[in-house]
Order: C-alpha cells, then sequence, then structure tokens
C-alpha cells in the first residue's frame, strides 16, 4: 500500500528506495531545464562552447603577449581550455544547484517529493554543458598532439569529473540550503565563485603562488586536484596522486556537509520558501 | 474497515519574525544577535482530530487564514506538523493549484508530462492516459505550441485535465476550481462528484458553498486553526454562512477585521448599499437600483487597481462576478482614501440573502497578478418581492425575476 505516517520530523534520514521511486521527476526536472535553457539562447550548444573559447583567447594573450611567461609541457591554449571547462562545470552546478530551491519553490511548496532531486537535478544541465564543450577539448588535443588520446586521459578525465561534480554538487547543496533559510545569500555566492576562480588552477598553475603552507592551503581547493589530474594526462607527466588524494577527501567532506545540512533545512523548506 | 484517513491531535506552529514567516536574512541574523528576539508563535493548526472512511468526501471551509491549506500541506507531507500524528492509507494526491510546474517556455505536451511526473504519475501512465488528457482538456490543436501564447482558459483546462485523469486514492483539492470559465467548471465539478462516486476519497477545501454541497457527504468549518464544526454538509453549511450575519442594515465595517489575504497595499475599510433614493439600507425589493459603494485606502500608489465584486446566493453558490474592466472602470495611479461605487440598475434577484464578496487586485498580466485585499461575505443583503404580488417566488423559482417583452404576432 501506497500509505505513508505523519509525524513532526527534525532530521529527514535519506530514503535511497524513495530517491529511486521518484527517479523519473529526477530525470524529467533535468531534461525541463536543458530544454528551456537550449530553446531560449539564440545559438543553442554554440553558445555553450563560446563562452570557455572567449575565455581561452583573452587570457592566451593575457599570458603570452602582456604577462610574457612561459609555461611547461603543454600549448597554452589547451592547459587555459582544460581548466575553463573544468572551472565551468564546477561554477555553474555550484549556482544552478544553489538557486534550484529558489527557482523551483512554487513546486517544492505545492507537492511532496524528496527534495534532493531539486538541486541533484539542477546539476545535470551543467554536466550536459560539460559534455558539450568537451568536444572542442577532444578537437583541440587532436590538433595540438593526437598521442595524448589514450585511456589514461580518459580514466584521469572521469576521476576529475567526479571530483569536480562531487564538490560541485557538495557546495551547491550548502548554498541550496543557505539560501533556503537566507534570502539575502544569494548575492554572496557570485562572488565567492569569482574569488575562487583565482584561487583555482584554470588559468594558471598555482605553483605561482608560491610554496608552503599557502600552497597547501591552495590544494585544499578540490579543483586544484581535479584540474592537475586532468592536465597530468595531457602533459604526460606523472600525476600528483597525494593532491588527488586530498581533493577526493574534500569532495566527500563537502558532499556529507551538504547533505546534513540540506536534510535540515529540507524538512521546513515549503515553510521557508 | 480502517479508516483511510485518521488524524490525531496535528498541530502546527510558525515562527512570526518581524511579521512575517519563513526565511530570514543574514543581515537580520546579525543584527538581532544579542536583542531580545521578537519572535512570536503562531498556531495555524491546533489539535486537528478526525478520520475518514474510503470513498468519503469532506469539505474543508473556513475564512482566509483560517488553516485549510495548511492542513491540506500537511496531509500531503507538504509541511511537517509540529505535534500530532496522522495514517494515510493510500496514493495520495495533493492538487493545490492545477499546473504546478507548468513551464511557458514547453508545449502541451511537454507540459503534460512533466507536470504528470510532479504530481507523481508514472511516464507509462501518463502515455496510456495522454489520448484522454488532451480530449478532456480540448487543446488538441495547440499541444505542440508553447504554452506561453496559449490563453488562460486553455493553460487552466490542460492542467485540470491532467489533475482529473491521476487517479489516485486520496484526492486533496484546494480551491482548483476557481480557474476557468463557468463551463469549464461545470465539467471539472462533474469530474470530482465522478471520483467520488468511484470511491475515491476526497479532501475539498473551497469558498464555493454550491459546489461543497453538490459534492462532499461531510464537511468541516475550520477557524482559527481549529475544526469548529464537523458533520453533515447541509447542516455544517448552512450553519456557517448563518454566522455570517454581520449586520444587514446596508453598512458594513470592516477596518477591525484581521487575517484577511492579500499583501495589504490597500484594503477594503466599508461597504454601504445603497438604494436609488440614495438611502442606506440591507433590504432591497426587485426593479429597485443597488448601489455598492465601496470605501477603500490604498497606503501606497498603486499603478492600477483592480476590483472584483462578486454576488453570492444564500447558499454559497457564485450568482455573478463583476470586474471594473467588464464595464470599462479602471483606477489608475491611487493613493489614500478612495470611494468607488457601482450601481446595479433594476436588479431583478428573486426574493433571498445575497452576499457580496469583493477582491482588490493588481493588473493581470501573464495571467499572474499581486492581491492586495479580498474579502469574502463582506456584506449581504436581502431581496424582497414587492412586485409579483399575483404569484410566490420561491427557490424554486430561479434566481431571476425576469420580465421579458411579450408579443402577438
Amino acid at each position: 500500500m501506497d500509505g505513508y505516517e505523519i509525524k513532526p520530523v527534525k532530521w529527514l534520514s535519506i530514503d535511497f528506495r524513495e530517491l529511486f521511486r521518484y527517479r523519473e521527476l529526477f530525470f524529467f526536472m533535468a531534461w525541463r531545464d536543458i530544454k528551456v535553457k537550449y530553446k531560449q539562447t539564440v545559438l543553442g550548444f554554440l553558445w555553450v562552447i563560446l563562452q570557455p573559447v572567449v575565455l581561452m583567447i583573452i587570457f592566451t594573450i593575457l599570458w603570452q603577449r602582456v604577462m610574457k611567461l612561459g609555461l611547461p609541457d603543454i600549448p597554452y591554449p589547451l592547459f587555459a581550455y582544460s581548466g575553463l571547462i573544468f572551472w565551468g562545470l564546477f561554477s555553474s552546478g555550484v549556482s544552478n544547484a544553489g538557486e534550484s530551491m529558489i527557482t523551483n519553490a512554487n513546486i517544492v511548496k505545492k507537492v511532496y517529493f524528496p527534495r534532493l532531486i531539486v538541486p541533484s537535478s539542477a546539476l545535470i544541465v551543467s554536466l550536459f554543458d560539460f559534455l558539450m564543450t568537451l568536444i572542442l577539448y577532444f578537437a583541440l588535443i587532436l590538433y595540438y598532439d593526437p598521442h595524448i588520446l589514450s585511456l589514461k586521459l580518459i580514466g584521469f578525465l572521469l576521476i576529475s569529473v567526479c571530483i569536480t561534480l562531487g564538490s560541485s554538487f557538495g557546495l551547491g547543496l550548502i548554498v541550496a540550503s543557505a539560501n533556503t533559510r537566507y534570502r539575502d545569500f544569494r548575492y554572496v555566492v557570485p562572488f565567492l565563485l569569482q574569488a575562487l576562480f583565482f584561487l583555482s588552477p584554470v588559468i594558471a598553475p598555482l605553483s605561482l603562488y608560491g610554496s608552503g603552507k599557502i600552497a597547501f592551503l591552495l590544494s585544499l581547493n578540490p579543483l586544484a586536484g581535479a584540474i592537475d589530474l586532468s592536465r597530468a594526462a595531457l602533459s604526460g607527466t606523472p600525476a600528483d596522486w597525494q593532491q588527488t588524494a586530498i581533493s577526493l577527501f574534500v569532495m566527500v567532506v563537502l558532499v556529507i556537509t551538504g547533505l546534513t545540512y540540506f536534510r535540515k533545512v529540507e524538512s521546513q523548506c515549503a515553510d521557508l520558501l | 474497515m480502517k479508516p483511510i484517513i485518521e488524524v490525531e491531535s496535528l498541530s502546527k506552529k510558525y515562527n512570526v519574525r518581524n511579521g512575517r514567516a519563513g526565511f530570514k536574512t543574514i543581515r537580520e541574523s546579525i543584527t538581532s544577535l544579542g536583542l531580545a528576539r521578537n519572535h512570536k508563535n503562531f498556531w495555524a493548526l491546533k489539535d486537528i482530530t478526525f478520520t475518514m472512511q474510503p470513498g468519503e468526501t469532506m469539505g474543508i471551509i473556513g475564512g482566509n487564514g483560517a488553516g485549510k491549506t495548511t492542513l491540506l500541506k500537511v496531509l500531503a507531507r507538504i509541511t511537517n506538523p509540529t505535534r500530532g500524528h496522522g495514517i494515510i492509507r493510500g496514493r495520495v494526491a495533493s492538487l493545490l493549484e492545477v499546473g504546478t510546474g507548468f513551464h511557458p517556455e514547453l508545449n502541451g505536451k511537454e507540459n503534460i508530462y512533466l507536470n504528470g511526473v510532479i504530481l507523481n504519475l508514472k511516464k507509462k501512465e501518463i502515455d496510456n492516459r495522454f489520448e484522454e488528457i488532451v480530449e478532456f482538456a480540448g487543446v488538441r490543436e495547440f499541444i505542440n505550441m508553447p504554452i506561453k501564447h496559449y490563453s488562460t482558459g486553455m493553460w487552466a483546462r490542460l492542467a485540470f485535465s491532467v489533475a482529473a485523469h491521476l487517479e489516485p486514492e486520496i484526492l486533496l483539492i484546494d480551491e482548483v476550481l476557481s480557474v476557468g470559465d463557468a463551463e469549464f467548471q461545470k465539467k471539472s465539478l462533474t469530474k470530482m462528484n465522478e471520483l467520488s462516486k468511484h470511491g475515491r476519497t476526497v479532501l475539498f477545501v473551497s469558498h464555493n458553498m454550491a459546489a461543497v454541497r453538490q459534492i462532499c457527504s461531510r464537511c468541516m468549518v475550520i477557524g482559527g486553526g481549529e475544526i469548529k464544526r464537523i458533520g453533515e454538509t447541509n447542516e455544517v453549511v448552512n450553519a456557517y454562512l448563518e454566522s455570517f450575519n454581520r449586520s444587514s442594515d446596508g453598512f458594513i465595517d470592516l477596518t477591525g477585521m484581521e487575517k484577511r489575504k492579500g499583501s495589504g497595499k490597500a484594503r477594503l475599510k466599508a461597504i454601504e448599499l445603497r438604494n436609488q433614493d440614495n438611502k442606506i439600507t440591507g433590504t432591497f425589493s426587485i426593479k429597485e437600483d443597488l448601489s455598492i459603494h465601496l470605501l477603500i485606502v490604498a497606503f501606497d500608489t498603486i499603478k492600477a487597481l483592480k476590483i472584483i465584486v462578486e454576488i453570492k446566493d444564500s447558499g454559497g453558490g457564485p450568482v455573478c462576478e463583476m470586474y471594473d474592466s467588464d464595464s470599462g472602470f479602471g483606477l489608475r495611479d491611487v493613493k489614500g482614501d478612495i470611494h468607488v461605487s457601482l450601481t446595479l440598475k433594476d436588479i431583478r434577484l428573486c426574493p433571498g440573502k445575497y452576499y457580496i464578496t469583493v477582491s482588490l487586485i493588481s493588473e493581470i498580466m501573464n495571467y499572474k497578478y499581486d492581491s492586495y485585499d479580498e474579502v469574502e461575505y463582506a456584506a449581504s443583503f436581502t431581496m424582497i418581492n414587492q412586485v409579483a404580488m399575483d404569484r410566490s417566488l420561491a427557490s424554486s423559482s430561479g434566481l431571476l425575476y425576469l420580465t421579458p417583452d411579450w408579443l402577438v404576432h
């Protein structure tokens, strides 16, 4: 029987069986977000690729003409692009998931379903965009050095995507919960993301910041491990597994923190929104 | 048989902070540190206890802010109770609005699927019922068109049509019938009647007493978060309407009335009913003129203030709904005290008691508007018969007393 019990709840435990039963809702919400997004932009998926491409060109010019810095191993455009697409996945994931409870407030307030579906399905748009930008990523690799294409690259990419997506999910959940509770939190998010952009090895290796304590603090950024690992496959240099492990660990911490905070807010979100 | 809904001492508390419940801002949290918090507790539901057997239909009536919608939300698990306990023994569909999750950019077909899945249908179930849904909504030619191009009526029909094909064991409905045109409302009422005849258990929140009478076998009145009365529908509805016998001398002061719908940007202060001699009265005879004077105050400049006046019969059934714009009237850029009147010349309502409901809203844009104030059963008046002396006008004579031009040809 499909019945249920009504009683006061403070902390909802995650009911994975229920989440599985609601899987169609997850897919439909993700599908809706993708469909609407690609319907609304004139250029469709070209727009998604255009953004990192334009930034790649700007940073390449800045790097080579203005700052005149040399770079190791990888042609700079490929270096920048590989950083930019992971950054794109991360930052759009955090902001999409973070805003999702507010944009879907009308549904959350009117129908019951496991609320976790809202931020997690919002992440799928970011993943979809990322997959689009991967097309040009592989095109660039083929252009510069087809030999880079290998199983190792694919394997490293998968780990990098996992770390990025996981961290994005965790942080997105924290933002979504904070947004639900404090309505002015959303104004802080773009600033935080912008700061994080410069603290990630997106357009320059973090070694530029120096070593010692600073280097350790910066290594706590999960994107450091994700981006460096994907680049290790591009340059052929050995992967820094210690950094990868740190990033994986930070990702797990973020996911657990996010889920915990979200669960706390979830039980009252219909009243808060 | 075990009851399908069993609810015991359900209570729900809201923390009201700075005059509103719900989210706060970081700024407020920081500035209120160390200071006495201006928290107030507000019990939206108090000790709600009732049971329903499978196949029963229950109406929920009561004033604005009485807790009707909160009760549905707690039953549907949308929000948690603070205390109490309940057991639901069946698949539930909650219709707190129609078209939840409709997206204007998506077309009719896509929205049927999206809305269906949100309402907890399986994709396969929607596949099976798709043709029926489209047929019932009557939007077949427009099914591949983004629904932002739909009219309000089409939008509502499509939305209700999905909802009507849910086939749950328990249906929780909140005021969904207030959308759409009269014909559609009738269609949806019939559909709901059908659902209840097929053994569905229905909980139905409504302000439409006629609909409640038609659909529900039992009814409860909620006031101040409590069940004030529960029992057989006609008995409960009659008692409820009786309680509205505000002074029927034609002048109704509403300034002291709390718990209203709407943002409060404008408020209805008082209503005066005047006859053709400009005399304030609560009693009118057929063929007289009825002037409804509305004393309104706008606390802020309002760009376009729209007024809707409804007349309901003694059973709470709708008689007419008059938009100011229907008469080419409209208030623009108003602030402060406003005195508006509308005059119905030569009224032909049959003898009995009638109620007036007034809504003040903003301009309607894309089916959306802001509600400033809504006062249901704000005033009442009594119609008497001083014209048709040669016969009696009973309720069986209908609502209208008409005297058309008769001719022999």
